[in-house]
């Protein structure tokens, strides 16, 4: 039996590769993890077991030849899947199949993955109700947002690969407090054709990846990367070999650091020395950092907060109105504010976001930076019961500006805390810098161990 | 000439939904104008900035030159 403490998205296709283990055993010991794990951390809402054990053996019939071949993997309850429901988390949906697939699982199962089930999500992706998943560092914590089954299962091994969307944080805030790794792509480079309307904010939202490594992660980019006529945000640019560039170092790099924008003031102590930290890591690396100013940053949260519940609540007038019983209460304000909110305000929001992104590409060209650089999170993950619902400023300060400017942002675990809890790196590149992106988090986990790490809750039954 | 009296948050928020052509259940509209009252407070640094310097939202692609 494969050890899913240990194994990643390359190691097991070289074992794959060299016929020492096959696509049904790595599905079985999946599917043995998620036993074990699922009645602590809730990660699924929905799983096909039999589903899964037929595509490997289906799977173990030919030679293993795409790059996921026999990968399980989870897919976040907002993306469609022929197979299996798609509800988002809402009621409203229950039982919903969609006829077909999104094209990033399209493009997954093309490429061998098998998909184990479906990760809980908010209701809508909108985090304003209680999802039951638990953080695997320590069950009372935060788990991350909408996308967080897809950090915990990768983390925990019931899945090696998880699709999750982030129009906020919400790939890059699970991985960080998951301490696995998290990516959306410049906005348009991966297809959103099949995430549900209903539970997305199209400006914003991105499909990202949950991954244990940079070259996971790389090896999934270049799987989903790529034009979709069906997707009117996709942008056609070529696609580069993720991996190719990965091992060249970040020698004479320039970093940028931005710390009026992204400041120690917001941030606990903790996380900031792990991420000073990590800073000096990438300066021993040859690195450079420079430090930046985006004078344009502090109006970023209040411009995403305008933006996000106007795009997400176009859906839903019709369903607020004749079956607002349906929502969660929370869930059902945020939506009715975005259909309230001014004109006047959103038109302003629109504006600021404009301004933002002049902004960082004046600093990206006249700096000459390869990528910048900030924490995830200002602050470990809280404790749930403390956490006042539907207060997500305080956490996506740093993540949401990103939404809005559409560039890749990478996060990688960075440390862990006295107490034990993780902290993320955020790598953000240049629009289809995600080639430039990996290569210094994977410079950067190389010197490192974080990514290895893994909470009490898998290594005692190990 | 006497001043006509400010709306409440609440008749304010029964405005809004109005003009949107929307009804929202009445348990809704305490909290929801404690809601509005919350995004007019941060959003009013970002309504006071000044984009009047910004240029066009258009942009081309650059291949329209070709």
């Amino acid at each position: 039996m494969p050890d899913l403490n240990v194994l990643t998205i390359r190691s097991a296709g070289e074992l794959l590769a060299a016929r020492e283990l096959s696509a049904v055993e790595l599905v079985e010991a999946a599917l043995e993890r998620l036993e074990l794990t699922e009645p602590s951390v809730h990660a699924y809402v929905h799983i096909d077991g039999d589903g899964a054990i037929a595509s490997a053996k289906q799977l173990d019939e030919r030679d293993p030849s795409g790059p996921l071949h026999g990968i399980p993997v989870g897919i976040k309850d907002v993306i469609a899947t022929h197979d299996l429901p798609t509800e988002a988390g809402s009621r409203l949906l229950a039982g919903h199949r969609p006829a077909a697939d999104a094209e990033v699982v399209a493009r997954l199962r093309a490429a061998g993955a098998v998909v184990i089930g479906k990760h809980v999500t908010h209701e809508f992706a909108c985090g304003q109700d209680d999802p039951p998943t638990r953080n695997p560092w320590d069950l009372v914590r935060y788990p991350g947002g909408s996308s967080a089954g897809g950090g915990v299962s990768v983390q925990v091994g019931s899945s090696l690969l998880a699709l999750g969307t982030d129009a906020g944080g919400s790939v890059r805030k699970p991985a960080c407090v998951t301490a696995t790794v998290g990516l959306k792509a410049t906005h348009g480079r991966i297809s959103g054709s099949g995430t549900l309307r209903c539970a997305s904010a199209p400006s914003l939202d991105h499909v990202g990846t949950f991954t244990r490594t940079v070259e996971d992660c790389a090896i999934t980019l270049s799987v989903l990367a790529g034009f979709d006529p069906a997707d009117a945000r996709s942008i056609d640019e070529p696609v580069p070999e993720y991996r190719e560039s990965l091992d060249a170092g970040i020698e004479g790099f320039r970093i940028g650091v931005a710390p009026a924008a992204f400041s120690e003031e917001i941030s606990q102590a903790e996380v900031w020395a792990l991420f000073e930290d990590a800073l000096r890591e990438l300066e021993r690396q040859g690195a450079s950092l420079v430090e930046v100013e985006l004078p344009s940053f502090e109006h970023a949260l209040a411009a995403a907060f305008t933006i996000l519940p106007t795009e997400v609540s176009t859906p839903h007038h019709r369903w607020v109105v004749e079956q607002p019983d349906s929502y969660h209460a929370r869930t059902r304000r945020l939506l009715e504010l975005g259909m309230i909110l001014p004109t006047a305000q959103l038109q302003q929001a629109y504006s600021i976001r404009r301004a933002i992104a002049a902004d960082v590409q004046r600093t990206f060209c006249d700096a000459g930076l390869d990528v910048l650089v900030t924490p995830t999170l200002p602050v470990v993950p809280p404790r749930l019961g403390e956490m006042i619902p539907g207060d997500f400023g305080s956490l996506i300060p740093f993540t949401v500006p990103f939404n809005l400017t559409g560039q890749p942002a990478l996060s990688v675990p960075c440390g862990f805390t006295d107490r034990g809890l993780p902290a993320g790196l955020q790598i953000v590149g240049h629009p289809f810098g995600e080639a430039t992106v990996l290569r210094v988090g994977h410079a950067y986990e190389q010197a490192t161990a974080w990514h290895r790490r893994r909470p009490a809750l898998v290594t005692a039954a190990a | 000439m006497s001043k006509q009296p400010s709306a409440s948050p609440i008749d304010e928020v029964i405005r809004l939904a109005e003009l949107a052509g929307l009804r929202f259940p009445e348990e809704d509209l305490e909290l929801l104008a404690v809601a509005l009252a919350d995004h007019s407070r941060l959003v009013a640094s970002m309504l006071e900035s000044d984009v009047s310097e910004l240029g066009s939202a258009l942009t081309f692609d650059p291949r329209w030159r070709a």
